[in-house]
């Protein structure tokens, strides 16, 4: 008998045993049963670990020392972060964005209002849903359209303080909802005084890539305060972003 | 600005407008606003409509420098002879940070009539100090008064105004606002954006 002979012999005794219906070859079948089970559970969840989304750990580029601007005619205006909420489920993120300072009266008398004309995040330009406030799609710096962000992010800018809502000037409508309903958190104490400021609420979605609540947040505002005697004369008087020189002593006319 | 080259002769001085806020003349009477009027002038003289008490040779301010752009400056305006009894005035009022202007009248010598009062300087009263000149032989004493003034250039060079994003910030502006409150807080904190 050659030695292939034994090994058959080894073998048609082995499977003699385990399919034998004596108790050793039934605990020998079940335990080789729970083997593979669990060798296919642990092959199956090192599947489930490589793609399981385990969310993006982000920080908020807040500034305690940052200088709130003052605006006068229109420019992009840089935003900075001043507070932030995640939703229980981690999944929406609420962010406040201040902008600049609300400015004063015109010499003759006429309050200064400043309106937003478009919103920036990390350079896409947001489009809007007909509600004025949740974006539809995002603009690239060629004009080119992608509605991946389409109900992922909601925009809702106030231009004198947290009761003040207002909306931007491509859209017919847009936000008329005080910031203290909008911010998780807030109440009729966060008003926000004389400030330009934008509420906007991310919900994560990694297939579309929006996992951060962005870099670079800009807004091109306009300020009605344009011709340069009324600038001057806001700045040389306003006792919070200006010089404070008394009224008496500024000749406007 | 008048036109001087009409005039065979002029002559010029100096008037302090000084306005303090909190003036009082001993230390348990209460404060009240006061503008304190005085010239280096002979006689006592209207400017403006208000008239000034005359000092003469007891009052003496440094020059100023005169600059086509506006420029930092500062004088010192020095009265001397003041009476003992009346240093209580100048130590229980608030002098400091009170505006004051000084005017240079012009004038006619031939017929003694104002000219022109232009404005010589503008500003507040940054510092004061005390001095007593003591005569031993005669065993009194007087004392000069020194008022140092920055012109209002000089206090708009050291201004910083506007509003930080801190909660501080915000309520030295608005005191019950507390929107800022949580920036050191969001500062330092990492969010699970999206985690299950």
């Amino acid at each position: 008998m050659s030695f292939l002979d034994s090994i058959k012999s080894v073998g048609k005794q082995a499977l003699g045993f385990l399919g034998g219906d004596g108790i050793g070859s039934t605990l020998a079948r079940t335990a080789l049963l729970g083997y593979a089970l669990n060798r296919v559970n642990k092959s199956m969840n090192k599947a489930n670990e490589g793609l399981q989304d385990k969310g993006s750990n982000i920080t908020i580029a807040a500034d305690t020392e940052y200088k709130v601007p003052v605006l006068y005619g229109s420019a992009f205006v840089p935003g900075k972060i001043i507070d932030a909420q995640l939703s229980s489920d981690n999944k929406t993120m609420s962010i406040a964005v201040v902008l600049c300072e609300r400015t004063g009266s015109l010499i003759d008398g006429t309050q200064s209002v400043i309106s937003f004309n478009e919103i920036y995040i990390d350079g896409f330009r947001l489009g809007f849903r007909s509600d004025g406030y949740t974006v539809e799609n995002i603009y690239d710096t060629e004009g080119n359209s992608s509605n991946v962000w389409d109900g992922l992010v909601k925009v809702y800018p106030y231009n004198n303080g947290s009761s003040n809502p207002t909306q931007f000037t491509s859209e017919a409508t847009g936000n008329s909802t005080a910031a203290s309903s909008i911010f998780p958190g807030w109440t009729a104490n966060h008003t926000m005084d004389d400030l330009v400021f934008v509420v906007i609420q991310l919900t994560y979605n990694k297939k579309q890539k929006l996992t951060t609540v962005g870099q670079n947040i800009m807004v091109k505002l306009t300020n009605t305060m344009t011709k340069p005697g009324d600038c001057l004369n806001d700045y040389m008087q306003n006792t919070r972003y200006g010089a404070g020189i008394p009224a008496t002593e500024v000749d406007v006319s | 600005m008048a036109n001087l080259s009409t005039y065979d002769s002029i002559k010029t001085n100096l008037f302090v407008r000084l306005q303090v806020s909190e003036y009082r003349t001993s230390s348990t009477a209460t404060y009240s606003s006061t503008v304190l009027r005085f010239t280096d002038a002979e006689t006592t003289t209207l400017i403006n409509s208000e008239t000034y008490t005359p000092l003469g040779q007891f009052l003496n301010i440094t020059p100023t420098t005169s600059e086509i752009r506006p420029s930092s400056d500062t004088v010192t305006v020095c009265i001397s002879g003041i009476p003992t009894d009346a240093v209580e005035e100048i130590l229980y009022s608030k002098i400091k940070g009170s505006d004051i202007k000084i005017y240079r009248g012009i004038y006619n010598i031939s017929t003694g009539t104002e000219i022109e009062a232009q404005t010589y300087f503008n500003g507040r009263v940054y510092n004061f100090s005390v001095q007593e000149q003591f005569n031993a032989e005669e065993r009194v004493s007087t004392l000069h008064l020194l008022l140092e003034c920055s012109n209002n250039f000089s206090i708009l060079e050291q201004k910083i105004s506007g509003r930080k994003t801190n909660g501080s910030s915000q309520k030295s502006f608005f005191a019950n606002d507390v929107s800022m409150d949580r920036v050191p807080t969001i500062k330092d904190t990492k969010f699970d954006f999206g985690a299950p």
